[in-house]
């Protein structure tokens, strides 16, 4: 398919699960997404594969940040989502979008801690 | 802070080990939903700046909201999220986009009616615009009938025409032409 898996694996801020159900699920962002919204993606049918394999096309292969095919496959909040992962990937690079989100998490802790202490 | 102690067991069915989470207090499923979902957040939070045409930097005032809403309110946020999971999450960022998109379209408007009575944009995601609409509608007030006053409310608390139709019972386009009208008075008098 030509997707990047060199590009999947080489951030790993958590280890990688064993029993991770597809290459994409490595992507922090994404396996949250696919666990919290489409957890049916998880059950390692064919049918789940082949939606897993577009959303992996479609975050690093594809060109475009338009896909009518992912859209009619997944929820809207989740096409969304991945709209904007993939804008953040193809800008900065999947390293480099996941070291901004660890960092955005981090200053955003700073935020919780004073609302929590008020 | 919380004056009382809740307890409340939440089995997140959306996991695939489905982990049985216990909360302790309003703190503890904040603290929970930052660490399973912050990056998730924001990436939608994205998502929704984009879709609504906002700068990226607006994420974080839609962010800030949510934590803010979960601290104010946890066991409607933990109820809400225990029946529909993330999904509850997500749905409350989408409400906090839709309601700053409606605060720009206020101050949009007020401006467009009286600029005196309208608030920077900058300070638009952290402030309440009532006390400047309400301010706007004392001066208006002058000016218009009652029902082009209801009308004009609705129209400088930033709703459609169409919302405003079905809340007055009118046609949209009746709206429009009211509030056009309406504008057409108020300029040379409130400008």
């Amino acid at each position: 398919m030509g997707t990047s898996n060199a590009q999947l694996v080489m951030f790993k801020p958590e280890p990688l699960r064993a029993d991770a159900a597809h290459p994409v699920l490595v992507v922090p962002v994404v396996a949250t997404l696919v666990q919290g919204l489409m957890p049916e993606l998880l059950d390692r049918s064919s049918a789940s594969n082949k939606a897993l394999d577009e959303i992996q096309h479609y975050l690093f292969a594809q060109p475009k940040l338009k896909s009518r095919k992912l859209e009619k496959m997944v929820l809207p909040e989740a096409y969304d989502t991945l709209y904007a992962l993939k804008a953040m990937i193809k800008n900065h690079g999947l390293q480099a979008t996941l070291q901004i989100l660890a960092e955005d998490k981090r200053r955003f802790a700073v935020f919780l801690r004073e609302v929590m202490e008020d | 802070m919380f004056s009382y102690y809740f307890f409340i067991t939440i089995k997140n069915t959306t996991m695939i080990d489905e982990e049985i989470y216990t909360m302790q207090n309003r703190d503890a499923f904040a603290c929970y939903i930052y660490h399973k979902y912050h990056s998730l957040l924001e990436v939608y939070a994205f998502a929704l700046c984009k879709r609504f045409r906002f700068d990226l930097s607006y994420a974080d005032d839609i962010l800030q909201e949510l934590y803010q809403k979960i601290l104010v309110s946890p066991e409607v946020v933990i109820e809400g999220y225990t029946q529909h999971g993330c999904a509850y999450l997500m749905g409350m960022l989408y409400k906090g986009t839709l309601s700053l998109n409606r605060k720009f379209k206020s101050r949009r408007r007020l401006l467009e009616v009286q600029a005196e009575h309208a608030p920077t944009l900058a300070s638009v995601s952290h402030i309440s615009l009532i006390p400047y609409i309400e301010e706007t509608l004392q001066d208006m007030a002058q000016w218009l009938s009652e029902r082009d006053l209801d009308i004009m409310k609705r129209y400088i608390e930033g709703y459609s025409q169409d919302e405003i139709g079905q809340e007055l019972g009118m046609n949209s386009s009746t709206v429009g032409v009211r509030i056009h009208r309406a504008k057409k008075i108020l300029k040379p008098l409130m400008g």
